[in-house]
This record gives structure tokens, C-alpha cells and sequence, in this order.
């Protein structure tokens, strides 16, 4: 049963009973396990190997809630899903929240059992968390911070350098639906949209992947922020190698494609939640792609492009793209913030 | 120097319309077309209609864009066979 | 009509050995740019068929001068700007409303939000930026329409609408006499019509050919406009018919009439072109944010160094600039071409210099 609407209180943050209360009323429930009910100042976890990978990511979208999901599982996903695309598997993960005084309860309540849900389907802890309340004004309702720890699954080997030519570019699913989500909810561009949020932890996914074909998964990455374009050219910079993908291979919902068209924007460069680009060896590519696809998470998968050598006298590498009347063009990082436009 | 997209008609009040896009739903103003009647096809810039899309001839440009859409389900697995940019 | 790829390309490469010289083909609308671009259509185009991008593009020809008094404007508390997306990274002479991070800016999609933002906002004046080409203009004009229907006392444009055919005729008048035909906007020859640009073809004997932006589209009316120089028989055309016709929309054309009159306006990097520039009619002066304020216009001074006046008038490729792409990107636009994502320069640097078309 939940309460009444009942807002934060600065006193919610300010360590003392009200603290407690809500701690143990609305977040212990929801994340129990040994270590975080141990409510120590750290944390304390066994790992199986000394070789661990850290991350950290902070969530500020607005709105909190969209269709697919709402800041609390975003912000498990972001984290978990950063993890696993390093070859590392989630162990461990805090949780810190920033509450504007005045924020519904019930509301909070909800987004902290969507983020527990997200780390049941992701079988990791929330061991740390942390919660403060910041004055009306200082914050957009609620910001979350999560960090996690993972140890490196077992066969992996991934990295910038162990990228070669003619490995392929595949991707797990649609472009652009989390960012044209976001973009249909955004005050002044409001639409009406059947579009969900791809949100989505990719542990399971990426663990089939890593399990069956160990290192032939040369590099993976979440294209998020910046969306496939922004992770190509990641990949370029780090390499020094060009990439040539082909547009009539780029997976897009129709549905998508007409929201970006009608507000001018690339779906190349809008966000993803639950995607992975992988890169992959040559002959590993048709196995990557039936493993992707027997999943749910992985339906509309497809191998987008290839890894082509360095070009001679180059000063960088270049992300290219054979368009679907046979061009070429360049694929450039993004700027950094999609306005609408009507030109 | 202009986006617009077509989109149907799927409410309409006055020169108040809703205009569907594969399902995007945007209000739109029809004050520029005032013809346009429900399920008519318009283009659409703006927030306003500035047409009425002719179908038979729009079908026709659309059926030629699907010829060189690739289908959903085949898996490109390398580029050889691919027109690699040639001409100027 | 629409042709398919392989007649198209085949069509061109046909007419092209035809004409035997190399021709001029000016993309007037920077739509057109972005799409061409994006599509790859250079990079498969006959090698004597060379495509200029012109001067279409409403944010690259809007003067420094538009976006000064902006920026004089969101000093005073009580105004309110609402404008497209487009306008937020053009700079002034100090700066754009993105890097002097303006508070008090809307992005809105329509203008019709533009006018229920002054309802909703009674104590506020809003100010819409009024930029754009045929297309976008009547929109406006239905917002004034809705204003004074509403009676809004705190509604009003800056209004730096402009016009193509006169752009057009200024550039063959005088700025670049290589054009050979132009491909003309989709869009905007939806509003005016293609009858619009007979007096064009009757006056330079250039091609006028309408398309609109799926490549295919593109590639239909290059074609079209090969045939004509091909046959020598230059002559309006459309491969647009879905939606453009010869006389256009009346009734936006009507608005445009009975709420605004061409005058001789400034464009960024072409100066002063004939009848080339909308403003309001004196009896909608309330509506006229320069008239409201007492504003001057004050000529913007052009970039020492900045080329982008000879780009709009396809007399060079933005590589030739000295600046492009070194000093010149779009993170750190210094030219109006550099500025708008649909700008020349912005195109040529996003997509264009690729490992087989390279610059």
C-alpha cells in the first residue's frame, strides 16, 4: 500500500530520523541484500579475481518518467550496461540520489522499484547508496548517480586495439528510439508517439555473446549519448582505422524515422538505451548475428558495416557511409545537442 | 530550406487538425489549406499543412524509394557486390 | 515525375554527352544541400555535371544585424523570444543565444506556439523570430492573423522572411553568370508555384526545375534538367507533382500579400538584393518588434576572411576558403555557411570531404 502524496523534506536528507525512516521504508525493501542491509559506511564485497572494472555514470533526464522506462532504470542500465560491454560482469552497484525538496514520495517510490527491477533482471547488487535532499531549485526533481564494479567475464578480450580490418559493425536493434522518446516528451516539441524508450540491461545479451564467442568479439560499446555516430567515430580516433557502413543496413523503425524526419534530425546521432555496437571478426559475424537475433533483445540486430584499413598519408581515420542510392558520404561526430529545426 | 513530411488528416475542428505520421501524432494548424477535409493526405511544415498530397502520384515515388531499400531480414555480411562511390 | 536509379543516372550520363561541356547546376535550396549531401549524389554524379549550393538556406542569409537586435532585445526582463531551433547557434557580433546562454528563448516548433506562448505569458512580450523562406512566411502571417483575432497586445515578430525568386534573379543578374539551371526548392514552390519562376527562364533562357528531397527525387530532376540543356530547350518543370502545381497555394500566397511587402533587405554575405526581403505592412506595425522598440537596422560587419559570400553565390566550394575546416567548423562557426547544419560550408564538412570525393 502506498502512502499519500507526502513530498520530500530537506530533513529526508539531513541524517537524521527522517533519514532512517525513509531508508528503511522505501529503499532497504526494495534492494535488500546482506551487504547493503549491513548499512556500513562501506561496503564490504569478496570478488574472484583482483582485476576489476569501475564505472560511473550520473543520470539528469528529464522527464523522469517515458514511455519504456523512467530515470531509475535508466540509471541501473547505464551503469550495468557499461560494464558489460567492457567484457566485465556486474557485481556490485551504488546508487546516490539527489531530491529536490518538495518531490513526491509516491513518486520517488516508483522510480526506485523500477531501479530495483532493472538490477534483479541484471542479477546485481545495489550494495552503497546515498541519499541528500537539495533545496527547491537546485535540482530538477531527482538526479542519480550509480557506480558499479564487474570482474572480467570469462573469455573476454575487448579494446580499441584489438580492432582489425575487415572485422564487422553489428548492432542489436533499432537507432535512435530512447532519444526521439525523450525528443516527443521535451516541452515546445511535444507529440504524441507510439515510440518507446529501448531502455534495457544488456548483461544477458552481451553474456551469450562473450560465452560462445570469447575473443572473436574484438570491441563492444553502448552507443548512448551522441548515439551510433558518436561511438563510430569514437572508434576512429581511438584507431586511426576507417569504418565503411551501409545506410539500407541500419536497422530504424519507420515510426522513428518519421519523427526524425519531421523535426530535422539524424537518427545516426540521437541516443540509444539498450543497444551494443559490436565489432566483430570477419568469420564470427554470421554466429554474432544468429545470437543477437535468438534473443528478444536482438531481433532486429544486423551487421551495419566493416573495419577497413588505415588509409595511406591519412591524417585520421574516417567513419563513411555507402548510401542507399549508392553514394558516399562522411559520418562526422555529433555536435552534442539536437535542436529541432524546420530547414 | 524547408522540412516538411506528409501526414493524414486523422482529426479535424475548424482549422484545428491532427496529422499522423507512421503514428506520430502532431497537432497542426490547416489554416493555409483550408480544403483539406478528415483522412486527407497533407504536407506539413511548420505545424501548418501547406498541401494536399496527390496519393497516386506520391505512391508512385513511393514505390520507386522501396526498390532500393534493402529488405529488413537480409543479413549484409560483406560489401563486394555493393556500387563502391564511383563518378566525380 | 520520379524516375528510378538506374534511368535517372542513365538519363544524365546520356544528356551529359549531349552537351559536351561541363555545366553549372545550382541547388538554390539549402534542404536540397543537406539531402544531396547526405545522399551521396555528388560522389556519383558525371564528372562534367558539377552541382553549386546556393544562397536557399534562411539561417546562412540572415544578417549579423538580425541576430544584434536579438540580442538587444532578451537584455529587457519582459520580453520573451520564441523561435525555431535553428536560430539558437547563429552568432552575432557578440555571440549566439546557445554560447551567451539566453534564458529567456523558447524553442518552439510552430508559430501558432509562438502566439499561445504570449497567451499563457500575459505579463511578458513575445517577440517571434520571423526567419524563412515562402514556405515558413504564411505561417506567420496566420500567427499575426491569430494574434489580432485574440487581441494580444504582447505579441510581435521580428521579421527576417525572405524571398527566393529574387535571390535568384540577383544571382544571374549580376553575382554568377555560370549557372547553366537551377534546381529549384520543392517546398517553397509549393507556396508560390512553379509558374513562379518563368519570368527566370524567360529572362536568363536557364532551366527551372522543382524536385523534391528523397535523393531519387533529386536525381529525377537533374536528369530532367540535363534533357533541357541537352535539347536546349530551357523551360520550367516539376518532378514534384504530388504537391506543387503551376499557381501554388492562393491562399498562402494571399496572406503573404495582404500582411507583408517585399523591400530591398540586407542578406548576410550578398548585401542588399532587390525586393528580396519581406516586412510587414505598415498597418501592422504593432506587430513589428523593430517598429515597437524603435530599432535601427544596422548592417552586420562581414568576417575578415570569411568567403561565405562568394560560396552562396556558387562562384566557390567552401575548401576554397582559407578558413574552412581549419579555423571554420561547426563547433566554432565563424561564417553563416559554417553556422546552420543546413549551410554549404556546414554540409561540405559534415559529409562532403570524404576518401573518394576529396577536398
Amino acid at each position: 500500500m502506498k502512502d499519500e502524496s507526502k513530498p520530500i523534506l530537506l530533513a529526508h536528507g539531513g541524517g537524521g530520523r527522517l533519514t532512517a525512516e525513509l531508508v528503511d521504508r522505501m529503499i532497504l525493501p526494495k534492494f535488500r541484500n546482506d551487504t547493503l542491509s549491513k548499512l556500513t559506511d562501506a561496503a564490504q564485497l569478496e570478488l574472484e579475481s583482483t582485476s576489476v572494472s569501475f564505472t560511473t555514470d550520473s543520470f539528469v533526464v528529464q522527464p523522469l518518467e517515458f514511455p519504456g522506462g523512467d530515470i531509475g532504470k535508466l540509471a541501473v542500465c547505464g551503469t550495468v550496461n557499461d560494464l558489460v560491454v567492457s567484457g566485465t560482469r556486474p557485481v556490485a552497484l551504488s546508487l546516490g540520489l539527489i531530491i529536490e525538496e518538495g518531490f513526491d514520495q509516491n513518486r520517488l517510490d516508483t522510480i526506485l522499484a523500477s531501479a530495483a527491477e532493472a538490477a534483479r533482471q541484471a542479477n546485481v547488487s545495489i550494495v552503497a547508496g546515498d541519499t541528500k535532499v537539495v533545496e527547491k531549485g537546485a535540482a530538477d526533481g531527482l538526479f542519480i548517480n550509480t557506480s558499479g564494479i564487474g570482474v572480467r567475464m570469462k573469455g573476454a578480450n575487448v579494446g580499441f586495439d584489438r580492432i582489425k580490418p575487415g572485422d564487422g559493425i553489428l548492432i542489436n536493434g533499432t537507432l535512435g528510439d530512447h532519444g526521439m522518446t525523450i525528443m516527443s516528451l521535451r516541452k515546445g516539441i511535444q507529440f504524441d508517439s507510439p515510440i518507446q524508450s529501448d531502455c534495457a540491461v544488456l548483461s544477458d545479451l552481451i553474456g551469450r555473446l562473450v560465452d560462445r564467442l570469447g575473443e572473436q568479439i574484438h570491441f563492444m560499446r553502448d552507443p548512448t549519448r551522441g548515439g551510433l555516430a558518436a561511438t563510430l567515430n569514437e572508434i576512429v580516433t581511438a584507431t586511426g582505422l576507417d569504418l565503411l557502413i551501409e545506410e539500407t543496413a541500419l536497422p530504424i523503425q519507420p515510426t522513428v524515422q518519421a519523427a526524425a524526419d519531421m523535426l530535422g534530425f539524424d537518427l545516426l546521432n540521437i541516443a540509444n538505451e539498450g543497444k551494443v555496437v559490436a565489432v566483430v571478426a570477419p568469420d564470427a559475424v554470421d554466429r554474432a548475428m544468429k545470437i543477437f537475433r535468438d534473443h528478444s533483445l536482438g531481433r532486429q540486430a544486423a551487421c551495419v558495416g566493416r573495419v577497413n584499413p588505415r588509409t595511406e598519408g591519412a591524417p585520421n581515420g574516417l567513419v563513411e557511409m555507402v548510401t542507399r542510392i549508392g553514394g558516399r558520404r562522411i559520418v562526422q561526430m555529433p555536435y552534442g545537442r539536437d535542436l529541432p529545426r524546420i530547414c | 530550406m524547408c522540412l516538411a513530411i506528409p501526414a493524414r488528416i486523422v482529426q479535424l475542428d475548424g482549422d484545428h487538425a491532427i496529422a499522423d505520421a507512421m503514428g506520430n501524432r502532431w497537432p497542426i494548424r490547416t489554416t493555409l489549406t483550408p480544403e483539406v477535409r478528415l483522412g486527407d493526405l497533407v504536407l506539413v511544415h511548420a505545424g501548418y499543412s501547406i498541401s494536399t498530397v496527390e496519393e497516386e502520384e506520391a505512391k508512385e515515388t513511393w514505390e520507386l524509394l522501396k526498390q532500393i531499400q534493402t529488405p529488413a531480414d537480409k543479413i549484409p555480411s560483406g560489401f563486394e557486390d555493393l556500387p563502391m562511390g564511383g563518378g566525380a | 515525375m520520379t524516375l528510378d536509379l538506374q534511368t535517372a543516372f542513365a538519363r544524365m550520363n546520356e544528356y551529359c554527352g549531349k552537351i559536351g561541356r561541363p555545366i553549372q547546376v545550382m541547388e538554390v535550396c539549402g534542404t536540397h544541400t543537406v539531402s544531396i549531401f547526405r545522399g551521396g549524389i555528388r560522389t556519383l554524379l558525371p564528372t562534367a555535371f558539377k552541382l553549386l549550393s546556393g544562397p536557399g538556406c534562411p539561417v546562412c542569409v540572415t544578417d549579423q544585424s538580425y541576430i544584434d537586435v536579438v540580442l538587444k532585445l532578451v537584455q529587457r526582463p519582459d520580453i520573451l523570444i520564441a523561435t525555431y531551433g535553428d536560430m539558437i547557434r547563429v552568432p552575432g557580433s557578440a555571440g549566439s543565444l546557445e554560447t551567451l546562454g539566453i534564458r529567456s528563448v523558447q524553442v518552439v516548433v510552430s508559430s501558432d506556439d509562438a502566439v499561445q506562448l504570449a497567451r499563457k505569458n500575459p505579463k511578458k512580450i513575445v517577440v517571434f523570430l520571423a526567419v524563412g523562406f515562402e514556405t515558413t512566411a504564411p505561417a506567420t502571417a496566420v500567427a499575426i492573423a491569430e494574434a489580432e483575432r485574440l487581441e494580444l497586445d504582447n505579441f510581435c515578430i521580428l521579421c527576417g522572411h525572405k524571398l527566393v525568386v529574387p535571390a535568384m534573379n540577383a544571382l544571374l543578374g549580376g553575382m554568377n553568370h555560370r549557372i547553366d539551371a537551377f534546381l529549384c526548392p520543392g517546398h517553397v514552390s509549393v507556396i508560390i508555384g512553379s509558374d513562379a519562376y518563368r519570368p527566370v527562364v524567360e529572362r536568363f533562357g536557364v532551366p527551372c526545375v522543382v524536385a523534391g528531397f528523397e535523393p531519387l527525387q533529386i536525381l529525377s530532376g537533374l536528369a530532367e534538367i540535363c534533357q533541357q540543356l541537352a535539347d536546349k530547350r530551357p523551360r520550367v518543370a516539376s518532378v514534384y507533382q504530388a504537391v506543387v502545381t503551376p499557381q501554388g497555394n492562393r491562399t498562402a500566397q494571399n496572406l503573404l500579400t495582404q500582411y507583408f511587402e517585399p523591400y530591398d533587405g540586407l542578406w548576410r554575405g550578398l548585401g542588399r538584393i532587390s525586393m528580396g526581403s519581406l516586412r510587414l505592412r505598415s498597418e501592422f506595425r504593432e506587430y513589428d518588434a523593430m517598429a515597437r522598440f524603435g530599432i535601427e537596422e544596422v548592417p552586420g560587419k562581414e568576417m575578415p576572411g570569411c568567403r561565405c559570400g562568394q560560396v552562396l553565390c556558387g562562384l566557390i566550394d567552401p575548401p576554397e576558403c582559407a578558413m574552412f575546416a581549419k579555423v571554420c567548423n561547426p563547433d566554432t562557426p565563424i561564417g553563416p555557411c559554417m553556422v546552420s547544419s543546413e549551410g554549404a560550408c556546414s554540409a561540405w564538412y559534415k559529409y562532403g570531404h570524404s576518401r573518394s570525393n576529396p577536398s
